[in-house]
């Protein structure tokens, strides 16, 4: 658990220095960073408030957008109880954390599931990924938007993939099949599932940000 | 002539080392071993207490003293410093929180842990006017002697004309070394209770036979005189050996094997659970340990100073010998880091596999709380144990509700924060408070007060303890205050609570630290695997009716309204029961949660295994492609 505390600290530690550097490296200033972090927050909320005021669409509009504000909120508590008691403390995860956790986690589940199943299509690579792919290796110039959309068909499915391991985990520790050292491995395995997930997500939102953004300057 | 200075050193040094060599030689006759496995024979003569050899036609027959027959071979001095004799020696690590002793009368409606050892919660028997011989008067019956029976210092000088007549009760080496059948440690805690201290050892040994008492013995009583005429219808402490077991130079042979059986070890340490569903003997098993043919010693082992290892966790460093780690649990049946080679597997101890259990679980709890004591019911059992009730004592009280009144188990939170099974027991006692001191009352000082009371109403009902109400308890009090005004304000402790006359009179209760429940850890019977808690998966402890959280304690108390009360679980494991209720009650959902994610799985890792397939497929072909 130590080393896992560590790594993790470490890793969200330096993904935050990362994106701060960028931050800045984008906007040169700090004050311009600071604002620029107000004017997302207030950006946020107008992209929500909008979200409600337009017209509604299809049913299946709506599903997807309640499945996908339904899996952000799923997975932030889920980071929260699962990362804080962990990384933060020091200390396992148990009691009313432990509650929330497990109460949340199948919900999660089904929401990845659901995810897949809607968008798994839409995101599928194509025969202009493997033309952006074969661009970033040859460091040839590619437009951002194709970038940005590589990038976040990468995302969703890494985090698809490292979810499968995530679940797993959880599964086969549930049953009595595996003695102190495999529950030990497994809740390992399952802590390290969850903290890369965590690490694309963010790297996710905050490129996605920075490509609306950028998008939104033009 | 004078011999040269070198030769002066050389002879000097010489004749250190010889001194130095005989004396280890004197010291460790019987304790270096050379390696033999074999058991050395004792067949030897007996020394009395001013080591005079025992001589058969003596009058008066002295009686033979372990510490001079066994001195002769092994170092006594170092020896009385173990664990069963030191607990009033001071510099002592007393450890993990044990069992005390408990002094009860029922008539002065007290039951209170005494300790020389001052684990948190007792008291020191000095506290409530208990000297050392008083002391071994009532509870040396379970000694095995040495400490406070030898150790002149802590003699009270009021009994100096008793220890005169008694003798010390020094080291009792056949209470647990002597495997001979005729060996009767109930015969000991006879003699030391009728306070023939230098007697009762060899009065148990089965060597001899043993008449009179040394307590029905005026002060002014001499070994060497007659009986005083005022006490002439008494017998005097007189000791007969049994010639038949001497041989013609006066041996006798004491059957000292390496190994004791476990029996020998039960006379203190048994205990007697009331499962009212298993009133029987028959319907209870021994540890698990013992029926595999074990004996206690294979675990709580020691050299020749006597710290046995008591086997806790946390007690290798404590007493600094890295090699007692491997004598826990855990040290036995999983290894410890502790030792540099493996030495788990000790008696063949099967390494356990804990299947799916979560490994929070072997930080929160100890290896006892899902495998030692009886299984938990839905309240807490009455429990008997050889100390606090005088188990094996010819007369002892063998009813279910003897005082005192200890519970087990209780699951409750050490001094660790681990989780382990309890034995709990609430001192009730009358006490002097003083800003922050509770200074516990002499039970002979109220019991008149409470005879008084019962003599007045003959309608009362005695039963196990007087029963109490507001009155009689406001009433004692105040006899308490005219007794002595400036000792403190009188109180009266009991279930828990603090009982004071308040300023209007009337009684008042308050929450007090000295008023909780004495509480030590169990480690013993322990029950086989298919006998431990989880063994029927997590609702063992999990359930929302689980004992290990919901389970009663009940509270043993003579106040009135307080007989039947019971507390729970939780109380003692630093939670609420809302959490720990809200906690089992996600188990209710937990096969339904397991099945949403199971199916979740399914449907996802189908998603991504297709998209994988196609495209791994799309990979071959654009690659065929490029290829062309």
């Amino acid at each position: 658990m130590t080393l896992f505390r560590i790594l993790s600290g470490l890793t969200i530690l330096l993904l935050l220095a990362g994106i701060t550097y960028d931050l800045k490296r984008r906007l040169k200033v700090w004050k311009t960073v600071r604002s620029s972090c107000h004017q997302q927050i207030f950006a946020a909320f107008n992209v929500f408030k909008e979200a409600r005021q337009s017209p509604q669409g299809n049913i299946l509009a709506i599903i997807k957008r309640a499945i996908s504000i339904l899996t952000v909120l799923c997975a932030l508590i889920l980071a929260f109880t699962g990362f804080f008691p962990v990384t933060i403390l020091g200390t396992h995860l148990t009691g009313i954390l432990l509650v929330i956790h497990v109460t949340i986690a199948p919900l999660f589940a089904l929401c990845l599931c659901a995810v897949a199943l809607l968008w798994a299509h839409k995101l599928r690579f194509i025969q202009e990924d493997w033309t952006v792919f074969r661009n970033i290796i040859k460091h040839q110039s590619i437009t951002e938007e194709r970038l940005a959309r590589f990038f976040h068909k990468l995302a969703f499915w890494i985090i698809l993939v490292l979810s499968l391991p995530l679940i797993l985990t959880v599964i086969l520790e549930l049953f009595p099949l595996f003695g102190t050292e495999g529950e030990e491995f497994l809740i390992s395995l399952h802590g390290y599932s969850a903290l890369f997930l965590a690490l694309v997500g963010l790297i996710h939102t905050y490129l996605a940000i920075m490509f609306l953004n950028n998008s939104r300057e033009h | 002539m004078f011999p040269s200075k070198k030769i002066i050193l050389l002879a000097a040094a010489f004749l250190g080392c010889a001194c130095s060599l005989f004396a280890q030689a004197q010291s460790t006759i019987g304790d270096v071993a050379d390696g033999n496995r074999s058991i050395p024979n004792h067949l030897i003569k007996l020394y009395d207490e001013f080591d005079h050899v025992i001589k058969m036609d003596e009058l008066p027959a002295m009686p033979f003293s372990s510490k001079q027959t066994c001195g002769k071979c092994h170092d006594y001095e170092k020896i009385k410093r173990g664990w069963h004799f030191n607990a009033a020696d001071s510099g002592i690590q007393s450890g993990r929180t044990g069992e005390p002793w408990i002094l009860v009368d029922r008539m002065a409606a007290t039951q209170i842990p005494l300790s020389y050892r001052g684990w948190k919660g007792t008291y020191q028997p000095g506290s409530l006017g208990l000297s050392t011989f008083k002391f071994l008067s009532i509870f040396g019956r379970h000694l095995p002697g040495g400490g406070i029976g030898e150790n002149e210092q802590a003699q009270d000088l009021n009994d100096y004309m008793r220890w005169q007549v008694s003798g010390t009760l020094d080291v009792n080496c056949q209470s647990c070394h002597n495997a001979d059948p005729a060996q009767s440690q109930a015969e000991y805690g006879v003699q030391v209770l009728r306070q023939n201290f230098r007697w009762a050892a060899a009065a148990s040994s089965g060597l001899t036979t043993m008449q009179g008492a040394a307590v029905d013995m005026p002060d002014n009583y001499d070994l060497y005189s007659a009986v005083p005429p005022e006490r002439s219808n008494f017998l005097p402490p007189t000791i007969h050996y049994t010639k038949s077991r001497f041989d013609i130079s006066g041996k006798t042979l004491f059957n000292v094997p390496r190994k004791m059986p476990a029996t020998q070890c039960s006379f203190c340490h048994s205990d007697k659970v009331i499962v009212p569903e298993q009133p029987d003997r028959w319907e209870h098993d021994e540890d698990v340990h013992i029926a595999a043919g074990m004996t206690c010693m294979d675990c709580h082992r020691n050299g020749i100073d006597h710290q046995m290892i008591r086997g806790y966790e946390g007690e290798a460093k404590l007493i600094q010998k890295p090699g007692a780690a491997v004598f826990t649990c855990k040290g036995c049946h999983l290894g410890t880091n502790d030792v540099p080679v493996p030495r788990e597997g000790k008696r063949g101890a099967p390494r356990p596999q804990h299947l799916g259990i979560p490994p929070v679980h072997f930080e929160r709890l100890s290896c006892t709380a899902c495998h030692s004591g009886p299984w938990p019911g839905d309240d807490t059992y009455r429990v008997k144990t050889s100390r606090a009730h005088a188990l094996g004592i010819p007369k002892a009280d063998k009813s279910d509700d003897a005082l005192p009144q200890i519970q087990t188990p209780v699951y409750a939170q050490g001094e660790d924060g681990i989780y382990a099974p309890h034995n709990i027991f609430w001192p009730a006692f009358w006490a002097y408070k003083n800003q922050h001191t509770v200074l516990p009352i002499t039970p002979t000082l109220v019991q008149p007060l409470i005879a008084e009371l019962f003599k007045k109403d003959t309608t009362r009902i005695l039963g196990r303890w007087p029963q109490l109400r507001n009155e009689d308890i406001n009433a004692i009090l105040g006899s308490l205050r005219e007794m002595d005004s400036t000792a403190g304000v009188p109180v009266y402790i009991s279930g828990g609570t603090l009982f004071r006359v308040g300023t209007s009179g009337a009684l008042e209760t308050q929450d007090d630290g000295a008023a909780k429940p004495y509480l030590w850890p169990i480690a013993h019977d322990v029950r086989p695997k298919a006998q431990s808690l989880g063994i029927r998966g997590c609702g063992d402890c999990h359930a929302t009716d689980a004992p290990f959280h919901f389970g009663s304690v009940s509270v043993s108390s003579p106040y009135v309204t307080m007989r039947d009360s019971v507390t729970s679980m939780t109380d003692y494991q630093n939670k609420s029961s809302f959490s720990a209720w809200l906690f089992s009650i996600s188990f209710l959902f937990r096969p339904g949660l397991k099945l949403l994610i199971i199916i979740s799985f399914v449907l996802l890792a189908s998603v991504v295994l297709i998209y994988a397939m196609r495209g791994l497929a799309q990979i071959i072909r654009t690659l065929a492609e490029e290829g062309e």
